[in-house]
């Protein structure tokens, strides 16, 4: 145990990485199933929720405030705690070095440290759930001057709000510390003659994630130090004057809320790209093993990730173009991020062609890397509607903007992490998971997905806003409640293939089939590493 | 000025480019973060009539000979080692943490003198910020001069290059710190 805490060995804390976001999804999940369920049941009595939750679920009903509650720490978790580091930080901790060459990261105090703010943070977060009031409403972007008052907003708004600014500005620490080390690792401890043109593609996404990470967390810090302020100190930074809240004149005078936007979304922008960009750099090397063949255009895939992350640093006012912002931001914003779709469709057709012509061998792996492909172009599609300012305002907060974001940075980044995880379990674990129960979990995930998020479109199209947590008294809302009972369904269903994800990793690290040196024929240097373990 | 050639053969040559490559990463890592602040401070400056200017009390100009000499002190301390003159290098390195010290005692009490004038953190938009950025500022030299310290006082423990890169290091971060505390200031002095 001992050994296990205080490693600095960059396999243990990839490893460590990877449980921790393990447990995290399945809070994450869990939590979005409750409100799935409270959608179309809002009314119903529960008992268990009135024992989870006494006063959010008093007599087994749950409350709005709990329903936001809820959605807060679904995005909370599931953006920073699963989808931030399960492609970047487990995955990239463990195998960077074995695919540069290292025989460790370059400060491998740093992996420890990075991991356990990380770890830390997370366990601060999720205390936020048994504090007085109970979890956060104010969403995983925490606008305030919600987030900022304290618990005269909200019964979430006091102690669970304070958790969750310090969770996130521990995180920051850690997600920077681990980028100032991936940087470092991948510049300098390559092995001999190793080129950075001869790089996996896996590498350079890593390279491009972390440089992200290292520009925006830091101003993700400063602002959550400037929020923590306004709310404990009574600075008035982000929270403006004149305002009343429950029959209360507040204090505050002048700050701005657009002020903690403009810095909010300066790293929440590209966070998407730290979601997505790693999954992009594993499918690309998993494609082109599995159709025997190289990556197509190397270069201009190289190419295309600094473009993506370069030009995913300015469109981070494309978030507010309901704010009143200067129509000709707007149109800046707007031009800058629909341009983010040439390096995007560039990488597309180039996975496209790498599949033409190839001995194509359909593993799980290769499955949830083309399905990544396929809700990576679905979700990309409709980002083109809410790039458009005039668009974006009828479509900012309905669900057209959740179905977006959901299937290009939740489901495309959950692929890439399931073809991750089963292209590397061998490597990680020496075990080779089942296919077959594989295969189904894919169909069945794939198919759930886009029965899930496929009609939420229609019904953001149709204005449903987000975030309610009850659409019962809204006549315009009604002829939509089927398409919301029609999602739960396939959000439970969903869930419930999962299960065979589950069953196949504790099945397969107890009896699973032993794994060979190199049991998908790759050629990248990881595979060398588990020849010479056996 | 700074000696920050890699050494280029062996297992040492490998660590000495990384830690000038976290060197550098983490310079732009401090750097968005103060970025974030004072673009911040600038944006609030031209919002609300709340803004009143605050007279800067003189520790904060007054920090920047302190921090200048401290780096000269610390550049002279990383000479004297590499010419192998022991004493001057812990005369040098010692007193430039010394100054360092001395400009963190300085703040506080430029702090105390900004209260005595009665602008308080909730009073003034324009002495939260610079209590904050100062604040921030602190809390960034203490690190570094925890570092200093730390690199000066395994001198000899280490191989020849560690020892190097370790005096290095902590000093070219440093002088990092003295640029952005004129930054800061010429800022403040501007927008005060």
């Amino acid at each position: 145990m001992r050994r296990y805490l205080l490693t600095t060995d960059h396999k243990m804390v990839g490893l460590q990485y990877f449980w921790l976001s393990f447990v995290a999804v399945l809070i994450g999940i869990s939590l979005s199933l409750l409100m799935r369920f409270h959608l179309i049941n809002p009314s119903a009595k529960v008992g268990w929720f009135e024992m989870l939750w006494p006063t959010g679920a008093s007599g087994g009903v749950m409350t709005p405030e709990l329903y936001l509650s809820l959605m807060t720490m679904h995005g909370t978790i599931m953006v920073f705690f699963v989808l931030s580091i399960t492609p970047q930080s487990a995955f990239g901790h463990y195998f960077l070095p074995l695919q540069i060459g290292a025989r460790k990261m370059a400060f491998p105090l740093l992996s420890a440290l990075s991991f356990w703010f990380t770890a830390f943070a997370f366990l601060v977060m999720v205390a936020a759930f048994f504090v007085h009031g109970g979890a956060p409403l104010s969403g995983w972007t925490a606008y305030p001057p919600l987030s900022s008052l304290g618990a005269i907003t909200g019964p979430g708004e006091g102690v669970g709000q304070t958790l969750w600014i310090c969770s996130i500005a521990l995180f920051c620490i850690g997600a920077t510390m681990g980028a100032v080390n991936f940087i470092a690792t991948l510049l300098d401890l390559r092995q001999p003659g190793l080129r950075l043109m001869q790089l996996p593609l896996t590498c350079w996404n890593w390279l491009v994630t972390a440089f992200l990470s290292l520009l925006g967390f830091p101003v993700l810090f400063a602002a959550c130090l400037l929020l923590l302020l306004d709310r404990t100190a009574g600075t008035s930074f982000f929270v403006p004057g004149n305002l009343v809240v429950s029959d209360r004149a507040i204090a505050h005078d002048g700050g701005s809320p657009l002020l903690w936007q403009h810095l909010f979304w300066f790293f929440g922008h590209p966070e998407v790209y730290i979601a997505i960009l790693p999954g992009m750099g594993l499918i690309s090397e998993i494609i082109s093993t599995f159709a025997r063949k190289p990556v197509f255009g190397y270069k201009v895939m190289v190419v295309a990730t600094f473009a993506i992350g370069f030009l995913g640093l300015l469109v981070w006012g494309h978030h507010m173009f309901t704010s009143g912002m200067s129509p000709y931001s707007s149109i800046a914003f707007s031009v800058l991020s629909m341009t983010i779709g040439v390096p995007s469709a560039t990488k597309t057709f180039n996975w496209l062609a790498t599949l033409w012509g190839g001995q194509i061998e359909f593993t799980t792996a290769m499955l949830f890397a083309l399905g990544f492909v396929s809700v990576f172009v679905t979700g990309g599609l409709s980002g083109i509607f809410v790039a458009q300012p005039v668009l974006d305002l009828y479509f900012h907060d309905t669900y057209f903007v959740v179905a977006h974001f959901h299937l290009i940075m939740g489901v495309a980044a959950v692929f890439g992490i399931f073809a991750g995880t089963f292209y590397w379990f061998p490597c990680m674990f020496g075990r080779v998971l089942n296919e077959t129960l594989g295969r189904i979990h894919f169909f069945g995930t794939l198919v759930g997905v886009y029965a899930l998020f496929g009609p939420m479109h229609i019904v953001g199209i149709a204005g449903n806003p987000r975030r309610y947590s009850d659409f019962s008294n809204f006549t315009f809302l009604s002829p939509l409640l089927p398409l919301h009972r029609f999602m739960t369904w396939a959000a439970f269903f969903t869930a419930a293939v999962q299960i065979l994800f589950l069953v196949n990793v504790f099945w397969t690290l107890r009896r699973g089939p032993r794994a060979n040196s190199d049991p998908w024929s790759a050629e990248t240097l990881e595979w060398r590493e588990v020849g010479a373990l056996q | 000025m700074i000696d920050l050639e890699p050494v280029t053969s062996g297992e040492t040559a490998r660590v000495d480019r990384s830690a000038v490559t976290g060197l550098i990463s983490s310079i732009a890592a401090t750097t968005m973060l103060v970025a974030a602040l004072t673009s911040a401070y600038i944006v609030r400056r031209g919002l609300g009539s709340d803004w009143k200017p605050l007279h800067l009390p003189f520790e904060i100009p007054g920090g920047v000979p302190l921090l200048l000499f401290s780096s000269l002190a610390l550049e002279i301390g990383r000479r004297a080692h590499k010419a192998r003159r022991k004493p001057a290098f812990v005369r040098a390195w010692f007193g430039g943490v010394l100054l360092g010290t001395a400009f963190v005692l300085a703040q506080v009490y430029g702090w105390k003198q900004i209260g005595a004038t009665g602008f308080g953190i909730v009073t003034s938009p324009a002495a939260a910020f610079l209590f904050v950025i100062t604040g921030s500022f602190i809390a960034l030299v203490i690190g570094a001069l925890a570092a200093l310290v730390w690199s000066g006082l395994r001198i000899g423990r280490g191989t020849p290059e560690t020892d190097h890169t370790g005096l290095a290091i902590t000093a070219s971060y440093w002088h990092y710190l003295v640029c952005l505390w004129i930054y800061l200031v010429v800022l403040f002095h501007i927008r005060s």
